[in-house]
């Protein structure tokens, strides 16, 4: 083994090391959602945002919350309400002395500056506040007061948000969903779940979270992810995966054709071929497998199916969609 | 990557390129494998078209089957080879077949990158394939074998009924002279007529044969001009005198054959020939009449006898033409053998005439093209001496 070589399997190692103590802290405070969890930090791994969704009282916030208190990274959170303004997102600008003797004004960063940002209940912001993510999120960069700020890596925003309490809500729009990486849905814990957290959460212990690593490691980690292989033909089933979100396309399976309004954009691709290779690092893998496609589908574009109004009238779900277009394409 | 990674990966690549070329190799093999069931029905319906063809075209199968089996083979290698897979291809069945998570068809994309990332790619996929062999690669049998083998099934049935169905109205073997002309078509009464001509010619092993064609030519071929014909001329007179009365009679008594009535243009002799195709139905009565007549013929006096073997004594509905032609070739043979009714010159008019209208329902296409060359062999075994 050369040098080189023993380098990078020394990254994937430490790789998997730190997924592996990023979860078992987490799993200190948080119980279950084995599934929600991986995904979580596959997505933060991978510099992406995240969007959380669930009834109340599931742990959303606790989740991301501890992810937080995992990494030693600054954190900020961001309770959405109709009443936030931009400014209190972005941050704002101020007139203050300066040492040279005018007043000039300066810039004071809000909390979307941090390395990982909590937005809680997202659609209860008003859209201007939500759009006041859009730019963060994508460009990582903030344009207050005609000055560009730049938001330093590492970056996540995960935001949460309630499906089934809809009154003073303000949906999140088709362009600002599509910036989140993954849509994570956290469900009801099974009975021995809740035995789990009730019993951690009513009793005289608190659990504790260690910090494990810092933004340097995150950066490292992201940059190994990218130099994953992808062979062209795996590469080219990522997009038919997308594709098949169309209607019209003909890789599009019956169901999308009946049911679906508008597809996944190339946002999607790059979504599914990043966290397909964060999951070949996790097999111990340096190629991305269709195996490892399949694994990120369902996170990647459920949320960017956007469904029509039969699908509303039928309720079919955009789960059921996805799962149609991944047996589709990977069945032919 | 630095020399020490450079000729590792090198030697890595080389390990790989070897071990997919292997599986590309058997894919291959199994390739041809796969077409074999085209190509042993491909063979099967050759030999059918041919056995189908039998009566106008005479072919041996055998050799059909055998010259169709090896070209189908070398049709089959040829396409397995044209089909054979791309090493991508390769790659991507190996790793669907041995569930190795697409690393064989990624390593052999990577292959050329030369950076760590895909040196480490190229050496999980060698270890990868070192636990897989090729020969795990088994046949797998082609989605269209049911049909296949139907078509093969069919084929083959095609090929033996093609093949029974005119061997029953060629000689068979076993009925001597009545055989001939119970079955035979054209050929029956003619190579009959000829040997019983020929003192100890054994017409009962003659029939016997199973290639009633060849069987004719050569008899006719054996009929030189030279020839002795009137060695037993008594016993062929008198013998053919009676058969030709017991045939007269029973033509008369009898209804017709429907094969008689449609060619009236023909000569009697023609006729009494195709009237075997009526009167397959050969009783065992009929084959102890026919064996009883190839025994008298073999003693030299089986001139004339197909006229009476050729009718079903216990069917007399059955073979009336061949009774009628039987006994008018009986009652030339009288001519020919005996001169008391008439001298050789008469029957070699009597003969020209018959030859004329045999010549001109060839010529209008009245006779089938198969049996042209029994009608024509059979007035070569009964033309006079004068006529060359």
């Amino acid at each position: 083994m050369t040098p080189a070589d023993s380098a990078i399997e020394a990254q994937a190692v430490v790789f998997r090391d730190c997924f592996a103590q990023l979860t078992s802290e987490i799993a200190r405070v948080f119980v279950g959602q084995p599934s929600v969890v991986e995904h979580l930090l596959v997505c933060f791994f991978c510099q992406g945002h995240g969007l959380i969704e669930g009834p109340p009282g599931l742990g959303k916030t606790l989740l991301v919350r501890t992810l937080s208190d995992a990494l030693s990274l600054r954190f900020a959170r961001v309770q959405c309400t109709p009443d936030l303004m931009p400014a209190d997102i972005t941050g704002t600008s101020f007139l203050a002395d300066s040492a040279e003797g005018p007043r000039e004004f300066a810039f004071r960063p809000g909390p979307i500056f941090a390395n990982l940002v909590l937005a809680d209940e997202i659609n209860r912001a008003t859209p201007r506040t939500q759009s006041a993510f859009l730019e963060a999120m994508q460009e990582h960069h903030v344009t207050v007061a005609g000055r560009t700020h730049a938001i330093d890596a590492p970056f996540s925003v995960f935001a949460t948000q309630n499906p089934i309490e809809m009154e003073g809500t303000y949906p999140l729009p088709e362009a600002q969903l599509d910036r989140f990486f993954f849509k994570l849905t956290v469900r009801m814990p099974d009975v021995d779940d809740l035995v789990e957290i009730m019993t951690r959460t009513t009793g005289d212990r608190e659990a504790a979270v260690t910090p494990r690593f810092g933004a340097e490691t995150v950066r490292t980690m992201a940059a190994l992810i990218k130099h994953v292989k992808i062979a062209d033909p795996i590469l080219r089933q990522a997009i038919r995966l997308v594709r098949a979100t169309h209607p019209g396309t003909p890789e599009a399976p019956d169901s999308v054709n009946k049911y679906v309004r508008y597809g996944a954009s190339p946002r999607a691709a790059q979504a599914l071929v990043l966290g397909a290779k964060a999951f070949a690092l996790l097999a111990g893998r340096y190629h991305v497998s269709t195996d490892d496609l399949r694994r990120v589908a369902l996170p990647a574009l459920n949320h960017r199916v956007i469904l029509n109004f039969q699908a509303d009238m039928e309720q079919v779900q955009a789960e059921a969609i996805v799962g149609d277009i991944v047996g589709a394409t990977f069945r032919s | 990557m630095n020399s020490g990674g450079n000729a590792r990966h090198q030697q890595d690549v080389d390990v790989f390129l070897a071990g997919l070329g292997r599986f590309r190799r058997r894919l291959a093999r199994l390739e041809f494998v796969r077409l074999l069931p085209a190509a042993a029905v491909a063979a099967l319906l050759v030999t059918a078209v041919a056995a189908l063809a039998g009566p106008r075209v005479r072919i041996h199968l055998l050799p059909v089957l055998l010259v169709g089996g090896f070209v189908s083979m070398a049709a089959a290698a040829i396409v397995a080879a044209v089909r054979n897979r791309s090493l991508s291809d390769t790659a991507a069945l190996v790793d669907r077949r041995f569930h190795l998570d697409d690393s064989v068809l990624s390593a052999l994309v990577v292959i050329d990158d030369g950076d760590e990332m895909s040196g480490l790619v190229v050496a999980d996929a060698v270890r990868r394939l070192a636990d897989c062999t090729p020969q795990a690669l088994a046949v797998q049998p082609p989605r269209t074998l049911t049909w296949l083998a139907a078509i093969g099934v069919i084929g083959t049935l095609a090929a033996t009924l093609g093949r029974a169905v005119p061997a029953r109205t060629l000689p068979q073997g076993g009925d001597g002279v009545g055989g001939m002309a119970t079955t035979g078509p054209a050929d029956g009464p003619a190579p009959a007529q000829r040997r019983t001509d020929q003192p100890g010619t054994n017409i009962q092993g003659a029939a016997a044969r199973p290639q009633p064609s060849s069987e004719a030519r050569a008899v006719t071929d054996a009929a030189s001009p030279g020839a002795p014909r009137h060695d037993s001329q008594h016993d062929v007179q008198h013998d053919a005198q009676d058969q030709a009365h017991r045939a007269e009679t029973r033509s008369t008594d009898n209804s017709p054959s429907g094969d008689m009535r449609q060619r009236p243009g023909l000569p009697a002799a023609t006729r009494g020939n195709d009237a075997p195709t009526a009167s397959t139905h050969t009783t065992p009565r009929d084959g102890g009449n026919g064996k009883t007549r190839a025994a008298n013929a073999t003693s030299g006096n089986g001139h004339g006898a197909s006229a009476g073997g050729s009718t079903p004594t216990g069917n007399p509905g059955l073979g009336a033409g061949g009774v009628n032609g039987g006994a008018r070739a009986a009652a030339a043979q009288t001519l020919r053998a005996g001169g008391t009714a008439a001298s050789d010159a008469d029957y070699a008019v009597r003969f020209r005439a018959a030859w004329d209208r045999a010549e001109s329902a060839v010529a209008r296409e009245r006779v089938p093209a198969g049996r042209r060359a029994y009608v024509h062999d059979y007035f070569v075994a009964i033309r006079p001496h004068e006529v060359p």
